[in-house]
């Protein structure tokens, strides 16, 4: 009796899954030809329009946090240290000396940046997510006052001008500088910096402050990239100068050597021009640090990677009281590197001008200047001195600790233990391997070299998985990319493991591929990474612009009444929740060296940040793709639209 | 068969002995902590034919042993066993066993065996015409030689040069280098490269061939200049990499010379950092071999013991940092030591995913600035220019003959498609056709690789500038025809 159930119910079920699958060959197949208004150029199913929700990507699910220290101030007597804990919303003071925490406080809005003002009373908080200063006592840090500033606030400085006290805050998502008053605590000007600027450091008497900015300006692709060193005048909260660095960014700090008229940046040199053939010899990228003359205002870049080992991701600079040396802190490779100053300056001193405009493409020439590669813990970011200049203080960011050195005998002293590392997390140890270059051939690059905290670069690269040719691809961002596949652009890796795996090892590792756990781990990582911040008001509701572009962007007719094709309404490809269908279309984007005409379609969560556009990055703005590049209504109807219509479109893409 | 029989005679299951014999071989004793695989030969072997150069380091009676107590030089166990001589020793990244050069009768090739630490019978690994030489494992654990071995007359020109075979475990072995020079003494360095000695095209009027450094990837690919190409004294051997990163290798006036000095580069700037291992020994040594914890594995003949043309060699333990042989760690007078090796796991080296594509037959070359080269000054203002490239190759062998010209672009890049695997020299041109840069067949292209190099004679450890070469904006130049004979050329 039961195994005729049994079997009653297999076969009923049997029956149901050839009727299913009969009903979608020939029905769903025409279902989805009619919802795309064309047949599908890539298998599609169910899946890629219904049930899809982005509550239930691994980004919107609750995640575990960690003590991984950001910013570091130290007070003026030595004694004590500040650490911003931004994923615990917490600024933690320790002793310097028995390098025991002392205690925490709580600092909401993601605190990253700190700097105190010279006498140790005030510090100065820069909150990330919540776009503003916050100002705490720093004896009691209890909150005394906050101001508002632009969006993303990554650095700060405190400067004495002859004004009155000022801060300078790097805005890393607004593009701006905010030249704030501190007495009253108040923002007196927005200066328009470069792209994400990230670092910031003021002369001691006020005059000048140096922002670095990580990502290069908007550009054609096919120009040399120039990111930008912005030089700020806080008394009159006005730029004075745009200093350019060409072919290089990721500068995440900046420095003023004490003697010297020099401002340092790290850079990492970027060859996005050139077909990557072969990541030997730095033919990809390489690590150096630009030494900006301010009385001569020459840049010069130097490298600080050898001819058969690199240091990669170098993110902050610090120089010690007397002008004599810098630490540079190489994220990628856990590894402090001291650089004699006297020994540069020299050089400076002897070469002539092409071996100056050379310099940084001779891998050997690091052995000039570095005078020792000190080994940190995972993941060096952020990085201070004591005031007398004999102790180097590291933030192991991945490691949950500060790393002590005596900068004379270069010989750690110990730690000041945050936390326990996090290794029990996945997500903590996906973000180990994505920040290290231990993968990759002779150390030379991480997965952040090119995805800065998981996101964009702004650069093309040119593959030579096609061959040699004029065949730039952009790079897309890793935020919010989980349940977006398939992944690259030709959308051919149905899966993060393959785009993450033997993929990344033959085109860029140039090594093997990671292995299955560290594989699994960097997935799990790039999956736990949401979508870019988007630009959107205080009340959650558009603007009367945003409005109206949402209506364009939903639209089924023009302004005028004609019907827009299914296969050209935004919405068809670009379908909420994720704004993607995950299929590949002819977009009317192929360049004469692309081998196919069919790209995969992006989804648009955060799309405002992830500049430039299309699959070769040739739109630099999202106005660009349509009135530069598909003008033919090839990339959705938009020959309708007037200025302030396609303006109105921009406003709601950017509020996505 | 038998075996399956006897042990169902004896009432075991085939499998349950195969299990035993398993379980038995791996609870065999470990090697003791300092155990050493030492090549050696004898100090009075009869006298004998060489036919080729190993029949000169390897004379007759070299064997391969495993020393548990190197201080006690008897107590050895022989791991070339049934072999009349055997050297180049090679332990595998796992400290399980050894790989070697051994030949089984005085008028046999030399081929690579394989042995076992912890006792068991030596296994052939090759089986090529010519012989191999000089065993190295990659990361995989495919095993790296040279083929053929070379004569024993350095001046001789060879029928073929020595070239690099890869042979994956179970697999048949692939040429890795397809140079008109002769390539010797493979190593694998830590990020997965393959170093190895090569002879340099003769560019000297008495047609001395010098040797130098040189990489490439397991592959074949990217072979790049290393260090020594303008250094003198000409002959380099057995390269090493040690724990600092210090690339050390024997250095010797004629490629023969058996017993050489010691010299280091640092791999952090390998063309101007050449220099004694041990400045202050006057010591002849034979290899130099990494033995953990910074500390070095020496197999010399002091100072005292010059003079001797035939040796005691003696195995030192020396550390790298303070440069003194002092006593030996083992020395047998009836034996010369020749290699020594820890009988320990090391470091797996990195590996690499090929992206060579073997339907194909080409590959491509791109040239970012044929007028960089370290022959003209970078200040001089009005350097002469050349306009167009001449690709040839050796064929016949020591023939050159031409695969065409391509057209230089006025950034100075050009690209060409090429036959792949066959040697490959090219010749800068001027407007007038006047050769004003020559490079003999030193490189090659694997099917499907894109290859790609800076300049001409550009200085060495430079990367290139950023920039869009204009040769990748037109259409690439196919030179896969039949090479024609090259005509006599100015230069």
């Amino acid at each position: 009796m039961m195994t005729r159930r049994v079997l009653k119910w297999a076969g009923l079920v049997g029956l149901a899954g050839i009727a299913g699958a009969l009903g979608h060959h020939f029905g769903g197949n025409a279902h989805i030809r009619r919802k795309l208004g064309q047949p599908p150029l890539a298998n599609a199913t169910c899946f890629n329009c219904h049930f899809v929700s982005t509550r239930r990507l691994p980004w919107a699910q609750p995640r575990p946090h960690h003590d991984s220290p950001a910013g570091l101030a130290v007070t003026p007597d030595g004694k004590r240290i500040l650490i911003a804990l931004d994923d615990r919303n917490e600024v933690a003071e320790a002793d310097t000396t028995s390098r025991q925490v002392l205690r925490r406080a709580k600092a909401s809005g993601t605190p990253y940046g700190l700097a105190m003002d010279p006498a140790g009373k005030r510090l100065y908080v820069a909150c990330k997510s919540a776009d503003r200063v916050l100002v705490l006592d720093a004896m009691t840090l209890e909150e005394v006052g906050s101001v508002t500033v632009g969006m993303g606030p990554v650095a700060v400085a405190f400067c004495q001008t002859s004004a009155g006290d000022r801060l300078v805050v790097a805005n890393s998502m607004s593009d701006d500088i905010s030249i704030v008053g501190v007495s009253p605590l108040k923002e007196l000007s927005r200066l328009s910096a470069g792209r994400e600027p990230f670092a910031v450091a003021a002369t001691a008497n006020g005059t000048r402050a140096f922002v670095a900015n990580r990502l290069v300006g908007l550009a054609s692709v096919k120009s040399l990239p120039e990111s930008e060193l912005t030089v700020v005048d806080p008394v009159a909260a006005r730029v004075v100068k745009r200093e350019s660095l060409t072919s290089a960014h990721l500068s995440e700090g900046v420095n003023l050597v004490a003697g010297r008229s020099w401002a340092l940046t790290p850079i990492v040199k970027v060859r996005n021009q050139v077909p990557i053939t072969q990541v030997a010899n730095g033919w990809v990228m390489s690590s150096g640090f630009a030494v900006l003359d301010l009385a001569s205002d020459e840049i010069v870049q130097l490298p600080l990677d050898e001819a058969n080992d690199y240091f990669s991701d170098p993110s902050m600079v610090v120089s010690d009281p007397q002008g004599l040396r810098a630490f540079v802190a190489s994220g990628g490779s856990d590894v402090i590197t001291v650089v004699a100053l006297d020994r540069v300056a020299s050089w400076l001193q002897c070469a002539t001008p092409s071996a100056k405009a050379d310099a940084i493409y001779d891998l050997t020439l690091s052995s000039e200047y570095v005078t020792k590669r000190v080994p940190t813990g995972r993941n060096p970011r952020h990085l201070a001195l004591s005031p007398d200049g004999g102790r180097l203080f590291v933030a192991e960011r991945l490691d949950d600790s500060i790393l002590v050195v005596d900068t004379t005998s270069l010989i750690p002293l110990g730690r000041i233990v945050l936390g326990d590392g996090g290794l029990e997390d996945p997500i903590r140890r996906g973000e180990r391997v994505f920040t290290s270059s231990a993968y990759t051939f002779q150390h030379q690059f991480s997965c952040r070299s090119c995805h800065p905290d998981g996101h964009v670069d702004g650069l093309s690269y040119d593959f030579d998985g096609d061959g040699i040719g004029d065949n730039l691809l952009d790079n897309r961002s890793l935020q919010g990319v989980a349940g977006t596949g398939p992944f690259k652009w030709n959308g051919k890796n149905p899966s993060l493991e393959i785009q993450c795996g033997p993929r990344f090892a033959k085109v860029l590792m140039r090594t093997e591929p990671f292995p299955d756990q560290q594989l699994h781990d960097l997935t799990t990582f790039i999956k736990s990474l949401p979508p870019p911040r988007a630009v959107r008001r205080a009340d959650g509701n558009l603007s009367p612009a945003e409005e109206r572009g949402r209506t364009i962007f939903f639209a089924t007719r023009t302004a005028d009444g004609k019907e827009i094709p299914v296969s050209s309404r935004c919405v068809t490809c670009h379908a909420p929740p994720l704004y993607t269908v995950r299929l590949p279309f002819n977009v009317g984007t192929k360049g004469s060296y692309d081998t196919t005409e069919a790209f995969d379609t992006p989804h648009l969560l955060g799309v405002a940040d992830t500049a430039p556009y299309l699959h070769d990055g040739r739109a630099q703005t999202l106005e660009e793709i349509w009135t530069l590049y598909s003008t033919n209504d090839s990339h959705g109807v938009t020959s309708y639209m007037n200025k302030i219509q396609l303006n109105d479109l921009v406003e709601f893409l950017k509020t996505l | 068969m038998m075996r399956s029989r006897q042990a169902l005679r004896s009432g075991v299951r085939p499998t349950a002995s195969v299990c035993l014999l398993l379980l038995l071989g791996g609870c065999s004793d470990p090697l003791p902590p300092g155990a050493l695989v030492i090549a050696q030969s004898p100090r009075l072997s009869a006298s004998q034919t060489a036919m080729d150069a190993l029949d000169i380091r390897y004379p007759r009676g070299s064997r391969v042993v495993i020393a548990n107590t190197p201080q006690e030089a008897k107590d050895i166990r022989v791991l070339s066993l049934g072999l009349v001589a055997a050297g180049e020793p090679v332990v595998s990244y796992d400290g399980r066993r050894v790989v070697f050069t051994g030949k089984v009768a005085p008028g046999a090739d030399w081929q690579i065996y394989e042995a076992r630490l912890n006792g068991g019978r030596v296994r052939r690994l090759t089986s090529v015409p010519g012989g191999a030489m000089g065993p190295a494992l990659l990361a995989d654990g495919s095993l790296l030689f040279i083929s053929p071995v070379p004569k024993p007359d350095p001046t001789a020109s060879p029928a073929r040069a020595s070239a690099l075979f890869a042979q994956p475990l179970g697999g048949p072995p692939r040429q890795l280098t397809f140079s008109s020079a002769s390539i010797f003494d493979p190593t694998v360095l830590s990020d997965g490269r393959i170093l190895f000695v090569s002879t340099q095209p003769s560019g000297a009027s008495n047609g001395e061939t010098g040797r130098a450094l040189y990489t490439i990837n397991n592959d074949g690919t990217e072979i790049l200049a290393f260090t020594g190409q303008h250094d003198e004294p000409r002959s380099i051997q057995r390269p090493r990499q040690l724990d600092d990163g210090r690339i050390v290798f024997l250095a010797a006036d004629a490629p023969a010379t058996q017993a050489s000095t010691a010299e280091f580069v640092l791999s952090s700037r390998p063309f101007r950092s050449r220099a004694a291992l041990l400045p202050n020994s006057r010591a002849r040594i034979r290899s130099v071999q990494l033995a953990g914890n910074g500390h070095l594995l020496l197999c010399a003949a002091p100072e005292a013991t010059v003079g001797d043309s035939r040796g005691a060699f003696a195995v030192f333990l020396l550390h790298s940092a303070t440069g003194d042989l002092g006593e030996p760690l083992m020395a047998d007078p009836e034996w010369d030591s020749n290699e020594a090796v820890p009988a320990s796991a090391s470091r797996r080296p990195m590996g690499r995913l090929s992206n060579l594509d073997f339907s194909r037959t080409t590959g491509q070359l791109l040239c970012l600035d044929v007028n960089d080269t370290s022959y003209v000054s970078r200040d001089n203002q009005n350097p002469p220019r050349a306009t167009r490239v001449r690709l040839f190759t050796q064929k016949p062998v020591g023939a050159q003959s031409a695969l065409g010209e391509v057209e230089v672009q006025a950034d100075g890049s050009f690209m060409a498609e090429v036959p792949a695997d066959i040697p490959i020299g090219f010749d800068a041109l001027d407007e007038r056709g006047q050769v004003l840069r020559h490079q003999s067949c030193s490189i090659w292209v694997r099917p499907g690789e894109n290859r790609s190099c800076l300049g001409c004679h550009e200085p060495h450890n430079h990367s290139p500038r950023n920039f869009r070469p204009l040769a990748v904006r037109v259409p690439v130049p196919k030179l896969i025809g039949e090479p024609t004979k090259l005509a006599q050329t100015v230069r």
